[in-house]
């Protein structure tokens, strides 16, 4: 089942929207921006935020800054403030979808499932003559050839793939692969990309170096 | 800067502008009254003496109104501000408050419409099918009221758009109407405006016009303009149609304060699109949008 991380300081509203999403999906709601930052740590387990963006304690808008300096995690705003201003702040912070209060429940519960679908990465994934396969942690070839990837590589891969055709940072990686606290270095995310152009062989050219900011993965439009 | 800084700024300007003006005017004329002449002694000085005194009083009299008239000006653009910014502040706790408001009230009757349709109580899906529907007029009449509060002051963020999403949300909206889309053409609008365009003409064609269908369709112009053409099967409009949405009038028993069309022809205008109404081919009201087609 998926996972919603639902901010909402309205009780009322936050409690009927708890109890309805959590008919098809597992919701965390917090009520309040602190709280929600205690939990950040419980993010990684989402597939996807819904966040006011007039909290008591704080704004919505630093709520997806925080979000997205430790995850990838996609985000939409469900707002009272639909000012120009207000929709181009959440939009340029990487919000798939802006919707406007007072809202329809259809219309959420399919706006929800559209930014949920376009997110959710297949367990197999044909790239040119190879199938990647993320629960099995393999790469297949043309022929019978095999190749088994470590799990943190494949990780990598599927946050590239996921992710496309945006350009992925370094610490974006390191932080939903490895945790915050970790010490890793950006050269051990370039030597993690030097071994996944490895295994992709001719199709090694998908990942591709954008200077000064990270990776990103082409997929077939894009090349 | 904005416009209310800018008129604080204008008003001091002006202060310091006429108040050295006036000074170096009072200065000069009180050197030139003491300045020695070339006449008999007695009635010179005496002369000098009452020219300065003259100088003196009226020269104060003057900086006096300039100094408190200037503050004034200041004080009162000031306390406009302020006005301004407590209005503003206001509206954004108001709507924020209503919104949040409508949004509760609206999600648990959904909720409870769910649960209710597969119940055989048709009584009981009736009411709840006409408070959803009020609630939806009371939203949009709640977002016209605020759209035309800070009218001048709205601004856009228009982006590319396709139709097809923007009716598919109309069509949850007006459930108990036939929205048909033909054409899914993409324009370059600002969702909000739009989507209160598209409300207001739905809205228009159901409770006034009574209409049971309404038909939208979309296509591209020579121009790279977009038209989209709404027809409903309505009872049209008892106004001459080159008039509507051109003022608010006082409403009558039979027609409305026209507030919502008045806001649909400002909305277009800001998107740089026009509006045009013309009478249905069989019964009801067409209406014409055309607006800038999308980036290719």
């Amino acid at each position: 089942m998926k996972k919603i991380f639902l901010v909402e300081d309205d009780l009322s509203l936050g409690q009927s929207l708890f109890d309805r999403l959590g008919q098809d999906f597992q919701v965390q709601w917090e009520k309040s921006f602190t709280s929600a930052i205690k939990q950040l740590s419980e993010i990684k387990k989402c597939d996807l935020a819904i966040l006011d963006v007039g909290l008591p304690d704080g704004n919505g808008f630093e709520l997806a800054k925080k979000i997205r300096e430790v995850s990838a995690l996609p985000f939409l705003f469900l707002t009272a403030q639909a000012d120009a201003e207000s929709r181009l702040t959440g939009y340029q912070l990487g919000a798939e979808e802006f919707i406007p209060k007072p809202f329809h429940l259809k219309e959420l519960l399919l706006r929800l499932n559209h930014v949920l679908q376009a997110h959710s990465t297949v367990n197999t994934l044909q790239v040119g003559d190879l199938q990647i396969n993320f629960e099995e942690l393999v790469i297949k070839g043309p022929g019978a050839e095999v190749q088994l990837i470590p799990d943190s590589e494949m990780r990598v891969l599927k946050i590239l793939i996921r992710q496309a055709p945006q350009v992925v940072d370094r610490d974006l990686i390191m932080n939903e692969v490895w945790g915050a606290e970790s010490e890793l270095s950006h050269r051990s995310i370039d030597n993690i990309i030097v071994k996944l152009r490895t295994y992709l062989k001719t199709e090694s050219h998908r990942i591709k170096t954008v200077r000064g900011r990270g990776y990103q993965w082409l997929a077939e439009r894009n090349l | 800067m904005k416009a209310s800084k800018a008129r604080t700024l204008l008003s001091a300007i002006w202060l310091i502008f006429t108040f050295s003006l006036v000074s170096w005017w009072f200065v000069l004329n009180l050197r030139s009254a003491q300045a020695p002449e070339q006449v008999p002694e007695d009635s010179a000085a005496a002369e000098s003496t009452q020219r300065g005194r003259m100088y003196f009083w009226e020269g104060s009299t003057l900086l006096l109104t300039v100094l408190l008239g200037g503050g004034l000006l200041i004080g009162m653009s000031r306390r406009e501000d302020q006005r301004n910014e407590s209005l503003r502040f206001f509206f954004a706790n108001f709507s924020h408050d209503i919104k949040t408001s409508i949004s509760r009230l609206r999600l648990q009757a959904e909720i409870l419409a769910e649960e209710l349709s597969n119940s055989k109580d048709g009584a009981e899906n009736k009411v709840l099918k006409r408070l959803l529907a009020d609630v939806s007029r009371l939203d949009l009449q709640l977002e016209n009221s605020l759209l035309l509060s800070h009218e001048s002051e709205f601004k856009l963020l228009l982006q590319d758009l396709e139709i097809q999403p923007l009716i598919h949300s109309l069509q949850i909206e007006f459930h108990d109407l036939t929205i048909v889309l033909s054409g899914n053409a993409r324009i370059k609008a600002d969702s909000r405006a739009i989507k209160s365009i598209l409300r207001n003409l739905i809205e228009n064609a159901r409770h006034h016009g009574q209409a049971t269908t309404v038909k939208i369709t979309s296509a591209t112009l020579s121009d790279s303009k977009i038209l989209i053409r709404i027809e409903d099967n309505g009872s049209g409009s008892s106004l001459a149609l080159d008039t509507l949405g051109k003022e608010i009038t006082p409403q009558t028993a039979s027609t409305s304060n026209g507030i919502g069309l008045f806001l649909c022809r400002q909305l277009m205008q800001k998107m740089k699109g026009t509006i045009r109404f013309m009478p249905g081919t069989e019964r009801g009201l067409i209406c014409e949008l055309t607006l800038p087609g999308a980036s290719v």
